[in-house]
């Protein structure tokens, strides 16, 4: 799967019967905590979810000026979004018996927080 | 007391093994390659380790290794090799790592890489000059001190004579006071307990325990230079009180100046002799008084005018030092050559001050 | 609606990082396959002391919570001889980037495995010097574009990249030679395999142990951070291979 970056959005997630481009309810076996401040928008994520459930945004970006990844209903909790970031983003989990989710965004993945400054201001 | 009849090179061995040494890394050169042989053949029996490294650089990164486990440990080569060696001295006194470092060498042309270095960055080498076998076995055993005591890289100057030559002397173990733990040592023990350790040059240290950084830990072991430069400055003077010529040399070269001291003062001549035992760092001040009053100070050096820049520059009147030395060595290269005689010695001393010599 | 019973199954960082923060550019390898090796450490319970060269991974080393050395530039494998000739019960790693071990340090890494040190040398080779800015190395691939090649390396003008797992593995005292690669969770896999092999012999005594895992660069290669994965695959995976080239028949 390759990332297309000419900036109207990533094609490259478009894996049949993810939770990105459909409705209604998706079976989900996991799911991931992202930190949204550390990503540097690299993309890796992206190419390497098989169920496709991850997209970067294109409207947004975090604090430092990256677009970051977005989590969709259908995670397989594989975690092979940490085994390949370089930037520690992901927290994976597992459902204990799997669930079934809405489909789109999911709530409550993101993790947002202050990051220091990049300068110190002594200087 | 009788000694044991030892070359030089043996007699160096056993005095780094009495102090400690327990690591030994060299490449064969002359006239260096015998005291390598000695440590393969005898460090292993009192629990240590030789490597006959695959070149200098191997040499001295290896030997820096060994220091960061907090092991007592020495390289060496002659000034050949121990110019490959310069960057890694350089590291040595910039993470603060002991190495006691042999410069068995080719004459007395490594005086300024002795005391220069050819490293980067604000350092000095504590060099220390023998004069003769003794003296040696002596320094090597102050240097692992030394070493240890200010966490730093030091040097003995020792030549062909020293290293081939063979005397009967004993290896009396000096004792010396105890210096502080080293608690910086790396073992893997504090590998993952949140406080690991690190040495690197650049001292940032690590996310929970920062460092000071690379301006203010070299400004700091630049200041620890400077307290050695007052402290460890080491001198032998003979008879200056009076001297009207002042002979200055090191090394092996001083076995000579002191004879002929002994010959010009039968003479009538009021000679004297000043012999810095550290090179660096130099002891100026001593110098200056000695010097004082004199009318000539001869400075006799196999090389092309090495030592004399320091001489000048802290004699009392610089203007009245001279270079009665030059390049010397013998047909193979590897050793002092003619000027390294009673009889060259005396014509020149004799010469600068404007006398002749009977039937010499 | 209450959140359904869950269990964790990767933290964040691993435990052996003491800051996940650093400032390596987007889609850089390393980390990648240092969050490997740093699991493989953990997992196994070891207390290593790791040498770093000089490269964007001496990061790598700053981050981590092993008692660490940092090596002038190639000199890695002769200072890990001092460390583990002193403790030779003491696990021992040198991380090194392909300018460090191939370039500038050859002559070291080829006697160190020829004394059959007892060490666990990590290569990240990604064909460039990226520290510096991006320039040509001993692995750099020829048509590999870099500010030292500019039009891409000519056998004629730049000669040909050094293949240092194959000539590690003709080294009689090397005991385990892989190469593995870290784009993507398949690679980063069989790599962690790899590295998990290396340090299980280091442990047995077998003698000198290397793993070689290729990264990516994509700033170092003119490539969109994207991209960088499938470069990888196209240049140095295509020139040099993934595998184990020498280890001992299990027993």
């Amino acid at each position: 799967m390759s990332a297309d970056i000419d900036g109207t959005g990533i094609d490259g997630a478009r894996v049949e019967g993810t939770g990105v481009e459909g409705t209604g309810m998706v079976l989900a076996r996991g799911t991931v905590r992202i930190d949204v401040e550390s990503c540097k928008g690299c993309y890796l994520c992206v190419t390497a979810c098989p169920p496709g459930v991850l997209t970067m945004t294109t409207e947004r970006v975090n604090q430092r000026g990256y677009p970051y990844p977005e989590l969709h209903a259908g995670c397989t909790g594989c975690r092979r979004c940490a085994q390949v970031c370089p930037d520690f983003v992901f927290e994976v989990w597992k459902y204990d018996a799997p669930v079934e989710i809405e489909a789109g965004t999911v709530e409550g993945s993101a993790l947002h927080r202050d990051v220091s400054p990049l300068r110190d201001e002594k200087h | 007391m009788t000694g044991r009849l030892l070359q030089g090179s043996e007699a160096i061995a056993d005095a780094a093994i009495a102090a400690g040494c327990r690591f030994f890394a060299g490449y064969p050169f002359t006239p260096f390659t015998e005291l390598l042989e000695n440590m393969a053949r005898k460090l292993p029996a009192a629990g240590g380790a030789c490597v006959n490294a695959a070149s200098e650089i191997e040499a001295v990164n290896m030997a820096l290794g060994a220091a960061a486990t907090g092991t007592r440990s020495a390289t060496g080569s002659c000034g050949q090799g121990l110019a490959l060696m310069q960057e890694g001295v350089a590291e040595l006194a910039l993470n603060e790592l002991p190495v006691v470092l042999f410069n068995m060498a080719r004459g007395q042309q490594d005086y300024f890489q002795a005391t220069r270095g050819g490293g980067w960055g604000d350092y000095r080498t504590i060099a220390l000059a023998p004069k003769d076998i003794p003296e040696a076995i002596e320094h090597t055993q102050l240097l692992f001190h030394l070493a240890d005591r200010y966490r730093t890289p030091v040097l003995l100057y020792g030549d062909y004579v020293i290293a081939h030559s063979s005397v009967g002397v004993e290896i009396t173990p000096m004792e010396f006071p105890p210096t502080a733990p080293k608690d910086w040592a790396l073992d893997g023990s504090a590998s993952g307990t949140g406080q690991a350790r690190q040495i690197w040059t650049w001292a940032m240290g690590k996310p929970n325990t920062p460092g000071p950084g690379a301006s203010a830990a070299w400004q700091r072991i630049a200041d620890k230079y400077a307290e050695i430069e007052r402290t460890e400055a080491r001198y032998e003077a003979d008879r200056t009180e009076d001297a009207d010529v002042l002979i200055v040399s090191f090394g092996t070269t001083s076995v000579f100046v002191d004879r002929l001291v002994d010959e010009l003062r039968e003479a009538g001549i009021r000679a004297g002799s000043f012999r810095p035992i550290t090179l660096w760092p130099f002891p100026g001040d001593a110098l200056e008084e000695a010097s004082r009053g004199c009318a000539r100070v001869l400075v006799y050096e196999l090389n092309a005018g090495q030592m004399v820049d320091d001489v000048r520059m802290h004699a009392a009147d610089r203007t009245v030092v001279r270079s009665i030395g030059g390049v010397s060595q013998d047909v193979s290269g590897m050793r002092q050559g003619d000027l390294l005689s009673i009889e060259a010695l005396r014509r020149r001393v004799l010469d600068a001050v404007g006398l002749t010599v009977g039937g010499s | 609606m209450t959140t359904p019973a869950m269990h964790l199954v990767t933290e964040f960082k691993p435990k052996l990082l003491q800051s996940a923060e650093h400032v390596l550019c987007p889609g850089c390898g390393h980390f990648v396959a240092w969050r490997t090796v740093l699991d493989v450490v953990t997992e196994l319970e070891l207390k290593p002391i790791l040498l770093a060269g000089h490269g964007c991974y001496t990061q790598l080393m700053v981050q981590t919570d092993l008692d660490s050395l940092q090596c002038l530039h190639g000199r890695a494998p002769a200072a890990a001889t001092g460390v583990k000739r002193m403790l030779p019960g003491t696990p021992v790693i040198t991380l090194q980037g392909d300018g460090d071990m191939v370039t500038e340090g050859l002559h070291e890494v080829l006697h160190a495995a020829s004394r059959g040190e007892k060490i666990t040398a990590l290569l990240l080779n990604n064909g460039v010097f990226g520290d510096t800015g991006g320039h040509m190395t001993a692995t750099t691939v020829v048509g590999q574009r870099t500010k030292t090649s500019l039009e891409g390396r000519d056998p004629d003008v730049h000669g040909h990249p050094i293949d240092i797992a194959r000539l590690l593995a003709q080294i009689d005292g090397a005991a385990y030679v892989a190469r593995g690669a870290v784009n993507s969770p398949g690679m980063v896999e069989r790599t962690r395999r790899m590295v998990r092999r290396a340090l299980e012999l280091q442990l047995e005594g077998a003698g000198f142990t290397f793993v070689e895992i290729l990264t990516m660069c994509p700033t170092g290669w003119f490539v969109p951070t994207p991209q960088g994965p499938d470069y990888l695959r196209d240049s140095l995976m295509e020139r040099f291979g993934i595998g184990e080239h020498k280890a001992p028949a299990t027993s």
